[in-house]
């Protein structure tokens, strides 16, 4: 968990419908490979942003590609800002943590993440034609 | 047996199949429209126009065989219409008999479109058939076969008398029009439905089979879950009749035989929540009995009970059986079906927590997408 916002992780009970898919890691080029087989119109409906060590994608659920070790995400209702695993949510009220990473980041929607732990901006999303594949496939190279 | 009686389950579950092939979201009305049927009781559904309800029931009743009446009732409908003619040979002879040749009285599953639409005549013997399975009307007096009523309408009742005939109908299901990420495969379904065949009759012999068994079935492991269940319910607002509660025991005895069981235990509690009458009271009780419903679940009517308890346990079973197909299947567009699984159950359960059979399937789809790739 990022240092002074001291809470754990619980299990989610109900799942919500997932809004992005999540690759971490070596998943990352992975999931943007499968993205580029998908037909052009399905590709044209995702958005992307990337990190270091992460691709995330959204769109309608039916839209969001699998590959093998991907997670999922999706916003609550209570912290419309906040972006959650779909099987994972903080032990604390969620309206609060999302005002508090708010103002401690300066940047919102905010992905906030367990393992690893990690909130990553998710304010400068373009669509997946648009997308910088060629930096962002250098930086997963370069991690 | 027993054996008969799985076989029975598993045939009807075919059927159900067969009858929702194409039909997208739909399952849930037809698997209650058997449920129903093996109970001996009838099915309300509410919902807007245009939501496929005649076409499911339609098709369930061509898969169970049987004959089907359907009729869509307006303020100026007459009895004649439903139940039959007046027979004029008999009339001149002084007596005052009904030909129901081909009627409602004759049918073993009958569809009413805008049921409370009908209007006093109607709906007082329409309350004969449906309570005591006998049309009487003048000098005529028949027993009728009917299996299984689908009364539909946009929405319940508020007149008092209406809401009384409503109430005869023990389950009641609320249906919406098909979400927006589900469309494409609505009009992909639609259009392979409509070239499809006809189902095959599996013939009403299963269906006999699994009514004839549902009083063997032993309720003592549920009566408890059942009796606290209402008890919670009670405790937050949300109240049933003495006669819901009683003969919610027949659904819950059907969902038993309807998975080839002859014992009912706290995993075929869901049925409950379609005996509430209303959207709200089964939209509370989903909360008010999560936990009981946290382990509902049943081989054969996947979706009924994941829409009863909406926990990622009740989808297990739909899960598993739609990964079956899938690998299965020989058609081109399964690896489009296998990556939409993968991505539910990734995004439903953990991994370490997933039941093994779900494991498998999952292991299976993974593998089949790495060969497509």
């Amino acid at each position: 968990m990022n240092p002074g916002l001291p809470c754990r992780w619980r299990a989610c009970a109900d799942a919500p419908a997932p809004q992005a898919v999540v690759a971490w890691g070596d998943v990352a080029p992975r999931l943007g490979a499968r993205v580029a087989t998908l037909p052009e119109a399905s590709q044209a409906r995702l958005q992307a942003t990337a990190g270091r060590d992460v691709l995330v994608l959204f769109g309608a659920e039916a839209d969001l590609p699998w590959v093998d070790g991907v997670a999922y995400a999706a916003p609550r209702r209570e912290a419309p800002a906040l972006w959650l695993p779909t099987l994972w949510e903080p032990d604390v009220p969620l309206d609060l943590l999302e005002r508090a990473l708010a103002a401690a980041h300066r940047r919102t929607p905010l992905l906030l993440w367990p393992r690893p732990s990690v909130a990553v901006p998710l304010d400068r999303q373009r669509p997946w034609p648009q997308a910088p594949l060629a930096a962002w496939a250098e930086r997963w190279r370069d991690r | 047996m027993t054996s008969t009686l799985q076989d029975s389950a598993r045939h009807v579950r075919n059927g159900i199949q067969a009858a929702t092939a194409g039909l997208v979201g739909r399952d849930q009305l037809a698997e209650l429209i058997v449920l129903a049927a093996v109970a001996g009781e009838h099915l309300l559904v509410i919902g807007p126009p245009g939501t496929a309800k005649s076409a499911v029931v339609r098709r369930v009743a061509q898969a169970l065989g049987g004959r089907y009446f359907e009729y869509l009732l307006g303020r100026f409908t007459e009895p004649s219409e439903l139940f039959g003619p007046v027979d004029l040979r008999k009339l001149r002879e002084g007596t005052v008999e009904t030909d129901v040749t081909g009627m409602l009285p004759e049918a073993d599953v009958a569809f009413l479109d805008e049921v409370f639409l009908g209007s006093t005549a109607i709906l007082n013997t329409l309350l004969g058939v449906l309570n005591e399975r006998r049309f009487r009307r003048g000098h005529t007096q028949v027993d009728c076969p009917l299996r299984v009523a689908v009364g539909a309408a946009n929405a319940l009742p508020d007149d008092e008398g209406l809401a009384a005939f409503a109430d005869r109908f023990l389950l009641h299901l609320f249906v919406e029009p098909v979400p927006d990420h589900q469309l494409e495969a609505m009009l992909a379904g639609g259009w392979r439905s409509d070239a499809a065949p006809a189902a095959t009759p599996a013939g009403l012999v299963h269906l006999d089979t699994l009514c004839r068994t549902l009083h063997d079935v032993q309720l003592e492991a549920v009566r408890p879950v059942l009796a606290e269940a209402v008890r919670d319910l009670r405790r937050a607002g949300v109240h049933l009749s003495d006669r819901r509660i009683v003969k919610s025991q027949r659904l819950i005895a059907a969902a038993a035989v309807l998975a080839g069981r002859r014992e009912a235990g706290p995993a075929d509690l869901w049925p409950l929540l379609y005996v509430l009458p209303t959207k709200e009271a089964q939209h509370s009780a989903r909360d008010v009995l999560k936990e009981q419903l946290a382990h509902a679940t049943h081989p054969h009517l996947f979706s009924a009970v994941e829409a009863a308890s909406m926990q990622p346990m009740s989808r297990v079973g739909r899960l598993v059986d739609g990964a079956r197909r899938c690998l299965g299947s020989a058609e081109a567009g399964r690896t489009a079906e296998a990556e939409a699984l993968l991505r539910e159950i990734d995004a439903n359960f953990h991994a370490d927590a997933l039941p093994a059979e779900l494991a498998e399937c999952r292991r299976s789809l993974a593998a089949l997408l790495a060969v497509a790739a």
